[in-house]
C-alpha cells in the first residue's frame, strides 16, 4: 500500500494531467468553430466553382482568436461573479459563526478540533461556522486563499462522529484550502460556463434569422448549428473532466488529512458512518447544489453517470485509507429533526453573546488597553465573571425578544418610586399591558445588580432585539424616548443607552444607503467636536468647574495639536442634542482622528485617578460612536483606583 | 470535568500537530535538497541538511489526571 505522501502526489500528478485535457477541451471548441467555419465557407465559394483550399489561414487566425477570446472573456466574468467571500457562502447556506470563547461543550471541541488542525497544516485557523440544521455527516472549506478561508460543519457532523473522525474530516477541508482546491474549482466552473457560452451564441444566431432565406443565410444557419452542439459537447467533456478533477481533488484531500492527523481510522471512521446514516452526507438546504463540489462528501443525490459524481465513491475512498475495509457500514442513528424555524428563531441569540465577548479586539483599543496596562485575558475572564453573576431571569429575558424590551425599560427606570409610577404607565400606554407586567416582574432581578453591568446587559439584549419586527422596534424606540424623558431630564446614562440601542438598531430596521465614507482627515475640521465631547467627558468626571477645565486641557493635550486651541466650552453648548451632532460628524473622520480622540477622552477620564461609572459609560458611548467597540469592563479590574458611584 | 479533559487532550494535540508539521516540513526541505538537479547545487549555496525534532518516549506520555 502506498503511503500518504505518494497518494498525495499521485492525486495531484492525475489531477494535472486532466487539467490539461481540460485546456485540450477548450482549444478543441475553438478548432471545431473553424472546421465548420471553413466548411461553410468552402460551401458557399463552391457555388462560384472556385477551387478553393480547405486551410485557409486568416480565416483559422479569426475563429480561433476569436472563440478562445470570447469563452476567455466569458469564463472571466463568471469567475468574478461566482467569487463569492466564503463568509457569504456560509450565511447563504444558514451557517451560524461559532465563537472563539464558545462555551457550548461541542462547538469547543469543534473549536480546538480546527485549532489543533491549523497548526498541524501550518495555516492561520479559517473562521469557523455551524450549519445547525443539517443533519447530514458533511463539512466544506470556501474562500480564495488562506487568508479569508472559512470552514462549515454541519450539527450531524459535531454530533454523530467522534473527535478523532470530526479531526478527519476537518484536516480534510483544510486541505483543500491548502492546496487551493476551492479556487482550482472556481476557475473550472468559469471555464465550463466560458465554453456553454459558445453553443448559447450559436443559439442567439438560430433565433435572430429564423425567417431569412438564400444560400448565405443556409450557410450562417449551418455555422450556427454546429456552434451550438460544439458548445454543448465540449460542455459535456467540461463537465466530464471537472468532476474527475473534483475526484482526485478528495483523493488528494484524504491523503492530506492523514498526513495532518497521522490517523486514517479516523478519517474512515468519518466515512464509515456517512455510509451507514440513512441520511448520508446530503444536505437538506435548497441552495446546497450551488456549492456541492465544495463538501466533504456528496452534499446531493448521486449524479445518473458516476463519472459525473463530484466526489468518489465512499467505499473507494475508505479502501485507499483502510485496504481492508468489507464494504459494511455500520448502522448510525439520525438526529432528531431540527426544531421548527420559529423556536429556532428564539434560540440562536442566544448564543451570540460570547461573541461579544470575543470582538475586543479593536486595534485602536487594544492600543488604548495597552496605555491603561490591562491585559486583554483579564478583562474576558472578568467579563464571564459578570455574566455569570448575572441573575438567570435576566440572562434569559436578554436573550428573548420580547422580554428583551421589557429589560431595555427596566434600564430606563429611575430610582424615585412616584417617578418610576409614571414610567410604568407610559410603558403601559406606549408598549402594551404585557410589556409592563413582564417588566414588573423582571424589576426586583434589574435593581439587585451591580451598575456597571447595566450597559453589558443592553448589550446582551441587542441580538434579540434585532429580530423585532419594524413596527416593535418602532414601538420600542418611542417608548425608550418616553421613559427617558419622564423626570424632566435626560441623565448621562439614559442618553447613553439610547444613543446605543438606537445606533445599534436603527441600521437593522432602516437601512443606510452605504456605510459613511472618511471624509474628514485633518483635526481641524472638527475642533469644535472634539472640544464639545472632551468638555462633556471632563464634566462627567468631577463636580467642580475648574477641576474639570483641569481634566479638560489634558485631555487637549493628548490631542497634541499645539497649532489649534481647543476650548472648554460652556454647559449649554454640550447639551444632548450638541453631542450626537458631534458624534454623527466625528463618525466620518479618519481612523487616526478617532483614535487620538479616544486617548484624548481616555485621558480625560483618568486625570483625576478615580474613575466613576459615569465616566465609562459615557467614554463607551464615545468608543461605539467612533465604531471602536470597547469592553465596558475597562475599570473593573484596576481595584486600586477604585470604582464609586 | 469533561471539558477539562477536552481541553487537555486539545492541547496534547496541539503539541504533538506542531511537532509533526515541523517535522513534515524538515523531511520535506531535506528531500528537496536531495533531489538531483537541486542536489547538485544545494550544498554549495549553503542548504545543509535539517535536523528533526525528536522527544524522548518518556516525554510523549500524556500526564495522567485523576478525578478523585
Amino acid at each position: 500500500m502506498k503511503d500518504f505522501f505518494a497518494r498525495q502526489e499521485d492525486a495531484r500528478r492525475q489531477s494535472g494531467r486532466l487539467l490539461m485535457f481540460f485546456a485540450m477541451a477548450v482549444i478543441g471548441v475553438a478548432l471545431a468553430v473553424y472546421l465548420a467555419a471553413a466548411v461553410a465557407r468552402l460551401w458557399l465559394l463552391a457555388e462560384n466553382g472556385a477551387a478553393v483550399g480547405f486551410w485557409h489561414p486568416q480565416l483559422f487566425l479569426w475563429t480561433t482568436t476569436g472563440t478562445l477570446t470570447f469563452v476567455a472573456a466569458a469564463s472571466l466574468w463568471k469567475i468574478s461573479e461566482l467569487r463569492e467571500g466564503g463568509a457569504r457562502i456560509a450565511a447563504m447556506l444558514g451557517g451560524k459563526p461559532v465563537p472563539t470563547f464558545t462555551q457550548a461543550p461541542q462547538e469547543r471541541m469543534l473549536r480546538n478540533v480546527v485549532e489543533e488542525m491549523a497548526i498541524a497544516s501550518g495555516m492561520p485557523p479559517p473562521d469557523l461556522y455551524l450549519l445547525e440544521r443539517e443533519r447530514g455527516i458533511n463539512a466544506f472549506a470556501a474562500g480564495h486563499g488562506v487568508r479569508d478561508a472559512v470552514i462549515c460543519v454541519t450539527r450531524g457532523a459535531v454530533e454523530l462522529l467522534s473527535r478523532d473522525e470530526l479531526q478527519g474530516v476537518v484536516a480534510h477541508e483544510f486541505s483543500h484550502i491548502r492546496n487551493g482546491d476551492v479556487l482550482l474549482n472556481l476557475r473550472l466552473m468559469g471555464w465550463l460556463s466560458g465554453i456553454l457560452v459558445v453553443s448559447q451564441a450559436g443559439e442567439m444566431i438560430l433565433r435572430g434569422m429564423r425567417r431569412s432565406s438564400g444560400r448565405t443565410a443556409g450557410a450562417i444557419f449551418a455555422v450556427a448549428a454546429a456552434l451550438f452542439a460544439i458548445g454543448y459537447i465540449g460542455y459535456f467533456f467540461g463537465q466530464l473532466i471537472k468532476s474527475a478533477v473534483s475526484r482526485q481533488r478528495e483523493f488528494l484531500g484524504d491523503a492530506s488529512a492523514v498526513q495532518f492527523t497521522r490517523n486514517p481510522t479516523g478519517l474512515s471512521g468519518a466515512l464509515k458512518k456517512i455510509g451507514g446514516l440513512s441520511l448520508g452526507s446530503r444536505l437538506e438546504h435548497p441552495r446546497a447544489a450551488e456549492v456541492s463540489h465544495m463538501f466533504f462528501g456528496n452534499g446531493l443525490e448521486a449524479a445518473w453517470l458516476h463519472a459525473l459524481d463530484s466526489h468518489p465513491p465512499l467505499d473507494e475512498r475508505i479502501r485507499r485509507l483502510e485496504p481492508g475495509f468489507d464494504g459494511r457500514f455500520p448502522a448510525v442513528k439520525p438526529l432528531p429533526p431540527p426544531p421548527s424555524e420559529a423556536a429556532a428563531h428564539v434560540v440562536r441569540p442566544a448564543k451570540a453573546p460570547p461573541e461579544s465577548v470575543s470582538a475586543l479586539s479593536g486595534v485602536a483599543v487594544a492600543a488604548l488597553l495597552e496605555r491603561v496596562g490591562e491585559p486583554m485575558q483579564e478583562h474576558i475572564d472578568l467579563a464571564r465573571r459578570l455574566l455569570s453573576e448575572l441573575p438567570e431571569s435576566l440572562t434569559d429575558a436578554s436573550r428573548n425578544t420580547f422580554s428583551a424590551c421589557a429589560v431595555v425599560y427596566g434600564l430606563l427606570m429611575d430610582a424615585d418610586p412616584a417617578v418610576r409610577k409614571e414610567q410604568e404607565q407610559l410603558v403601559e400606554a406606549h408598549d402594551s399591558g404585557a410589556a409592563a407586567v413582564e417588566l414588573r416582574r423582571l424589576l426586583p432581578a434589574l435593581d439587585g445588580i451591580p451598575s456597571q453591568v447595566r450597559l453589558p446587559l443592553l448589550d446582551l439584549s441587542l441580538p434579540a432585539l434585532r429580530s423585532l419586527s419594524p413596527d416593535q422596534y418602532l414601538r420600542l424606540k418611542e417608548t425608550s424616548g418616553a421613559l427617558s424623558a419622564a423626570d424632566g431630564r435626560e441623565s448621562l446614562f439614559e442618553f447613553t443607552l439610547r444613543y446605543l440601542l438606537l445606533r445599534h438598531l436603527e441600521p437593522r430596521f432602516f437601512p443606510l444607503t452605504s456605510p459613511r465614507p472618511v471624509q474628514i482627515y485633518g483635526i481641524r475640521g472638527v475642533r469644535k467636536e472634539c472640544s464639545c465631547i472632551l468638555t462633556t467627558m471632563a464634566r462627567v468626571g468631577v463636580r467642580d468647574e475648574n477641576a474639570a477645565q483641569g481634566a479638560f486641557a489634558r485631555g487637549a493635550m493628548v490631542l497634541n495639536e499645539p497649532k489649534l486651541d481647543f476650548h472648554f466650552l460652556p454647559a449649554v453648548e454640550c447639551g444632548k442634542s450638541s453631542m450626537e451632532h458631534a458624534f454623527a460628524i466625528l463618525e466620518s473622520t479618519s481612523p487616526l482622528i478617532k483614535r487620538r480622540l479616544l486617548a484624548a477622552s481616555l485621558e480625560c477620564m483618568i486625570h483625576d485617578r478615580i474613575i466613576k461609572i459615569d465616566e465609562v459609560e459615557l467614554f463607551r458611548a464615545i468608543a461605539d460612536a467612533l465604531d471602536c467597540p470597547l469592553p465596558p469592563w475597562l475599570d473593573l479590574s484596576r481595584g486600586e483606583s477604585g470604582v464609586t458611584h | 470535568m469533561m471539558q477539562l479533559s477536552e481541553e487537555l487532550t486539545s492541547t496534547e494535540n496541539r503539541v504533538a500537530f506542531a511537532r509533526q508539521a515541523f517535522n513534515d516540513s524538515v523531511t520535506s526541505y531535506n528531500t528537496a535538497c536531495e533531489v538531483f538537479p537541486a542536489s547538485l547545487i544545494a550544498g554549495s549555496f549553503g542548504f545543509v541538511r535539517a535536523g528533526l525534532l525528536e522527544i524522548e518516549a518518556a516525554e510523549r506520555e500524556a500526564p495522567r489526571v485523576s478525578f478523585t
